[in-house]
């Protein structure tokens, strides 16, 4: 700014300052986060061919990522705060920031790693494959079987596209399967709020916080879809009216104001906001002279959903029964005959399809019900072993899940303060937690808990930033600033932290395809752990064992025992790098003890090496030619 | 029971007539047994878009619930004509696709018609 000096003679002397750039119109310029996306993307780019999958350690995938992809990561979460902070709110430049996020995180395995990841995705394959070729089911094989419609759809779309195979593609399902489950996300969020920045900030949590990883090739990611979509229909379109009175007027009288009251809101909470309100907002806000929803083709719909739930995955029609019925047992949405409807869909396929599975693990089934801290602290308790720093990501991922529910009970929080009852949303955050009360899921239930609560956690963890319309408050800038550039640091090591042994390489796969190539029918394969990519095909044709415990007991004459022990002539015991990984991760088995007991093993005289490379090792054994 | 829904928008409609376009070119090559990226890129297409998309709008969902949900819907609508065929012993997925497809072709023509 020029700035004239005082006369002092014949003279005037001008003083020219350099211009100030001007902070606050630089933060408010919607320039701003594309820049910052620009600059993220090239250095994520950039960092991409000097990633070593091969060096990794126990940390998991961040172990051998370069600083320049969490650089990457750190912008895109400010430049996400810029955007839904932004004084003019662009939709499409957070949509393109979601989308980056996605991609740089959710698509890296696929562009940095040799193979499809997760031996379960090989044994998925293999469903597909045996159910596909046979056009029958074998429960006695496998219990999920009995629960086959996602295979079958799977097996359809393979054979109609003309796919030959399936394996090079399911690296980029988590990549799909996510953007997906946005869509589905969206609408719920819409029946929420109609607060535009609330829900974009959702989503952008939604995926920032989806470290669990069961979006891959699996009935429970298609189920997570169709969970979504169940509850988006319900909660918009089947709503009760505002002002209904049940069991919410009673939580309000008893609950909520006083809880209201603590927090010096007492007028506020005289004038909670019935979430039902914003629902029918959002559904009725452009309404002039628009034609009405079919609802009773809506209901059919929602049953087509559940009966493919209730046909694809054992777990969630549980999840969705629970948070039906809990919405309308708080009369949030109408038709109250929903839950019998779904528990007589549910009870029918159990009673019906089911029963080889029933039959054989009623017992197992039952055993966990009402234990639900028991069946907690093993979920937890077992986890945190292994190698210290598969325990360090362990303690990360449990204070990572922690820290989620904590900021969305602290949304609930401040949401009450300004008079708002997400009550639909709580309600279907919650309802997850009774899953600790019935089943251990094989000590994986608080995964399951996590995931099924976190559309709606998200939503709520939103809201503790911005619990209101209106102009955002430095503190929740400053703070959404800081929360967002610590879930995507963490988010990677979280999602990623057992990729050592979770990753396979081509010469593993070179060996599974070999072994497959020569194995007799009827044979038996026998393996360390499940962890190698075996399992893709010809499931009902070979019978499986393992020997993880005679190897973790450093025991090669009981391999040996075992492998005389199978119930077939022949007998192919199948090493790779992925089982060592998996001992060494989850049981700190070292490579010494490994090559000691497969040392004594292969000094067996029945025993022939047909296959050898560097992450691979193939023995056959025929019986009557084993020796004694 | 009914509920006023939003209006439908300008866009729903070109999608869902350019899913069906793809459905279609798909089951020619699917019935034509011609592999390649094309034949697999249009029935993935329609396959995760086309019968929702265009069950949602003939349910009168708004434009962007419609498409929205589309991908749910249709994968469902796909799974339940897949499961059937299965459970019945006359699998056939290029039926299954077909039947979908002329089902989807039915519901954009009600949906065209309702607008005229």
């Amino acid at each position: 700014m020029p700035e004239t000096a005082p006369r002092t003679g014949a003279a005037a002397i001008t003083i020219t300052r350099p211009t100030r750039v001007d902070a606050r119109a630089l933060l408010a310029s919607p320039w701003l986060p594309w820049a910052l996306q620009l600059v993220a993307l090239v250095l994520w780019v950039t960092a991409l061919p000097h990633v070593r999958v091969d060096a990794m350690t126990d940390l998991g995938l961040v172990s051998v990522l370069p600083a320049r992809v969490f650089a990457a990561l750190v912008l895109l979460a400010l430049a996400m705060v810029a955007a839904v902070t932004a004084p003019t709110f662009r939709p499409a430049t957070i949509a393109a920031n979601v989308a980056l996020f996605l991609v740089m995180v959710y698509a890296l395995p696929a562009l940095v790693e040799e193979a499809p990841r997760f031996s379960t995705t090989y044994v998925h394959l293999g469903f597909i494959e045996t159910i596909e070729r046979r056009l029958e089911l074998f429960p006695q094989i496998d219990a999920r079987f009995e629960w086959p419609v996602f295979f079958i759809l799977a097996g359809y779309l393979r054979d109609v596209a003309g796919i030959a195979d399936l394996a090079p593609l399911t690296p980029w399902v988590p990549l799909l399967s996510n953007v997906l489950y946005l869509g589905a996300l969206a609408v719920l969020l819409r029946s929420f709020t109609t607060d535009a920045r609330l829900r974009w900030l959702a989503c952008w949590l939604f995926v920032a916080t989806n470290w669990i990883g069961q979006d891959y090739l699996s009935p429970q990611g298609f189920n997570i879809l169709l969970y979504l979509a169940i509850a988006s229909l319900v909660v918009r379109f089947f709503r009760a009216r505002a002002g209904d009175r049940g069991a919410v007027a009673a939580i309000r009288e008893r609950l909520v104001r006083p809880a209201a009251a603590r927090f010096g809101a007492v007028r506020r909470a005289l004038r909670l906001r019935d979430d039902r309100r914003d629902a029918a907002a959002a559904v009725g806000r452009r309404t002039a002279a628009a034609p009405v929803a079919n609802l009773p083709g809506l209901l059919l719909v929602v049953v087509l959903l559940y009966t493919i739930s209730t046909a694809s995955h054992q777990l969630t029609p549980f999840v969705i029964l629970g948070g039906v019925t809990a919405l309308v047992g708080f009369r949030r949405i109408t038709p109250r005959g929903l839950p019998l409807l779904l528990g007589l869909i549910l009870g029918a396929w159990l009673s019906y399809m089911a029963t080889t599975y029933l039959a054989g693990h009623l017992p197992a089934i039952v055993r966990d019900i009402g234990r639900a801290d028991a069946v907690a602290t093993a979920s937890v308790a077992e986890r945190i072993a292994g190698s210290a720093e598969h325990q360090a990501v362990v303690w990360l991922r449990l204070l990572f899940s922690l820290g989620v529910w904590l900021l969305a009970a602290l949304g609930v929080l401040r949401r009450l303060r300004t008079g708002r009852l997400d009550l639909s949303a709580i309600l279907l955050a919650g309802v997850p937690f009774l899953a600790l009360g019935l089943q251990s899921y094989g000590g994986e239930i608080l995964l399951r808990v996590y995931l099924f609560a976190l559309p709606f956690v998200a939503f709520l963890a939103a809201a503790a930033f911005r619990p209101r319309r209106g102009r955002w408050h430095p503190l929740d800038v400053g703070s959404l600033a800081a929360v967002a550039v610590a879930l995507a640091i963490l988010l990677p090591i979280a999602r990623y932290g057992n990729e050592r042994a979770d990753a396979f390489t081509h010469a593993e796969l070179a060996a599974a395809e070999l072994l497959y190539a020569r194995a007799e029918p009827g044979s038996t394969i026998v393996t360390v752990n499940h962890n190698a990519p075996i399992g893709y095909r010809d499931l009902e044709r070979y019978q499986y064992m393992r020997v993880h415990d005679q190897v973790l007991d450093g025991d090669g004459a009981a391999v040996v025992d075992e492998l005389h022990a199978v119930d077939s002539d022949v007998t192919y015991l199948f090493l790779s790098r992925g089982q060592l990984a998996y001992e060494s991760l989850f049981y700190e088995l070292d490579a010494g003890t490994w090559d000691d007991v497969f040392a004594e093993v292969a000094a067996h005289p029945g025993l022939e090496l047909v296959h050898e490379s560097t992450d691979a090792r193939i023995y056959r054994m025929q019986l009557g030619e084993a020796g004694s | 029971m009914t509920v006023t829904a939003t209006r439908h928008g300008q866009l729903g409609l070109p999608v869902a007539v350019a899913a069906c376009a793809l459905g279609v070119l798909g089951l020619l090559l699917a019935v034509a047994g011609i592999d390649g990226p094309v034949r697999t890129v249009a029935v993935l297409a329609f396959s995760v878009v086309g019968p929702g998309l265009t069950l949602n709008r003939a349910l009168r969902l708004d434009d962007a619930t419609a498409a929205l949900l589309a991908a749910p819907v249709s994968l469902a609508l796909a799974a339940a004509g897949a499961a059937a065929a299965f459970y019945a012993g006359a699998w056939s997925p290029v039926v299954v696709y077909g039947a979908l497809v002329a089902g989807a072709l039915v519901l954009l023509a009600v949906d065209v018609i309702r607008r005229r």
